[in-house]
């Protein structure tokens, strides 16, 4: 964690550096203590509370659901032909789309909201947690099945206690993608329409020519999906543990 | 249920009729694995299955488990006709097949814990299994810190806890070196003297067969055959038994049957 740190520190210290030197205006590239002034202006202001938490709401909300979902198909795709011979060319079909290009599909459905950024996060995360899930389930030792079968447990129980933990490290990857997603679709479909969140505030402070403001936000977006994968991080490893030989 | 597929204890006969196994290779012609399995192993029998390589030993105890469903014939454990796998045949594979995200305590606690067993019965249970199969002191530690040794002790404990009417054992020790594998053939014997549950045992180890069975089947190549049945047992402690002539006649009797099918050779001669 802080050996990570410390490459960002120096990012930033060399940013400061090349903005005092002056080679670009002030507004293009603000020195990062006039911008790091700036957030917490924004903070005393009351314009980034609200948006924050507003954001980070959504964000949760459609990367739980999302993981949630997208292990439930993907493990129903491991263990359904039917299923899995539905669900893959689906898949494979909407992989490349890029997933704000549903919202407005999502905002004649949902309106303009908090349910239509939800939406947009749920589709792209999803997808990295569906094929994680399937792909550790499918490659589930056929002896541990069996093994689970010669005890009298049942399909479905077979899932839960059985293929969906020793397809954990496969899965634990999947989410892992799914966590730095949900911020990448917060912003994009924040910034598509809408009066709340970062996404919005970034995009509303940049054409009013806040830039320092703009640069505030985005980089806060980044801070916060930065420590979320490195908590993510630490957790995941812990759980891990037992697998690693 | 007729009191001869049963002994007392529950342990039962594992009864094999006629049984052909057919599969489709991948341009869809069938192929027999096993054709016409006639076989009986009695109840508290120690019965070792010989055979080279692809000859359907394996598909024989994977369809006594039940995981695969039989293509012609009837498999019969203590009366009652194999429809699907069940807690009453305990199978042991040839990788130990545990659950790494549990503890050597928890893995044996699953079917404990699956069989319904009273919460307070559980833990005592798996301690003593654990404890027998000589892993005491390792209760706490996860499958990737154990030997390979180790790891398969885990699955017979796990095994033995469902308390299954028939053992069925697929080449348990054939990933072991040798060292291990003699202590590991020891081991079972006493266990195997202690509880006396029928044993079917696949093997590609003559020796291992010779050593621990009461009967040993030898099989033919693909598709499989029982080709001749011998008996084993003798009359001998366990640790000299090795030495004696006896034993090494045996084992060259069977390797003699055994000999003959091993595909690579009868190729070689023709």
């Amino acid at each position: 964690m802080t050996a990570r740190a410390v490459p960002i520190l120096l990012f930033l210290g060399l940013w400061e550096i090349v903005a005092a030197l002056g080679f670009a205006p002030r507004d293009i590239l603000p020195p990062v203590h006039s911008i790091a002034a700036r957030a917490v202006a924004l903070g005393t202001t009351g314009e980034l509370g609200p948006n924050l938490l507003t954001s980070l709401g959504r964000a949760a909300l459609g990367f739980v659901l999302a993981t949630c979902a997208g292990i439930v198909l993907g493990a129903l795709m491991s263990r359904s032909r039917a299923i899995e011979v539905f669900v893959n060319p689906v898949l494979a079909l909407s992989y490349p789309i890029p997933k704000p290009a549903f919202f407005p599909l999502f905002l004649i459905w949902l309106g303009l909201g908090s349910p239509t950024h939800v939406a947009v996060i749920v589709t792209g995360c999803i997808i990295p947690v569906v094929i994680s899930t399937y792909n550790g389930a499918r490659r589930v030792n056929r002896h541990v099945v069996w093994t689970a079968q010669n005890f009298g447990m049942g399909p479905t129980r077979i899932i839960w206690r059985v293929v969906l933990p020793a397809a954990l490290p496969d899965i634990v990857v999947g989410i892992r993608v799914a966590l730095t997603l949900s911020f990448d679709m917060l912003v994009s479909s924040e910034m598509l329409a809408g009066q709340t969140g970062l996404g919005f505030l970034a995009s509303y402070l940049g054409e009013g020519g806040d830039y320092e403001g703009m640069f505030a936000v985005v980089l806060m977006i980044g801070f916060l999906g930065f420590f979320a994968d490195q908590a993510y991080g630490a957790l995941s490893g812990r759980l891990l543990a037992p697998y690693r030989d | 249920m007729s009191p001869s597929t049963e002994a007392p204890d529950g342990v039962a006969r594992i009864e094999i009729h006629g049984v052909t196994q057919t599969y489709r290779d991948p341009r869809g012609v069938e192929f027999d694995v096993l054709a016409g399995i006639d076989l009986t192993v009695e109840p508290h029998e120690f019965l070792a299955i010989v055979g080279p390589s692809g000859c359907g030993k394996s598909t024989l105890l994977h369809l006594i488990a039940g995981f695969i469903p039989v293509t012609r014939g009837r498999i019969v454990i203590g009366g009652r006709p194999v429809e699907g796998p069940g807690p009453d045949r305990g199978i042991v594979f040839q990788d130990p097949a545990l659950l790494p995200w549990r503890t050597v305590k928890r893995n044996v606690l699953l079917p404990l814990e699956e069989r319904g067993v009273p919460p307070s019965h559980r833990e005592a249970t798996a301690l003593e299994l654990i404890r027998r199969v000589g892993l005491r002191g390792f209760e706490d530690f996860y499958p990737k810190q154990l030997s390979g040794g180790m790891r398969q002790r885990v699955a017979i404990a796990r095994t033995l806890a469902l308390d299954p009417r028939v053992l069925l054992m697929d080449e348990p020790f054939g990933a072991l070196d040798a060292q291990t594998r003699i202590v590991m053939q020891e081991d079972l014997l006493d266990i195997w003297k202690e509880q006396r549950k029928t044993v079917l045992f696949v093997t590609h180890d003559v020796r291992e067969a010779v050593y621990l069975a009461d009967r040993v089947a030898v099989m033919t190549a693909r598709p499989g055959r029982i080709k001749k049945v011998v008996h084993t047992r003798l009359p001998k402690g366990p640790d000299d038994l090795v030495e004696t002539a006896e034993f090494a006649d045996l084992c060259n009797d069977i390797w003699t049957l055994l000999r003959d099918e091993i595909p690579d050779r009868r190729s070689f001669a023709q």
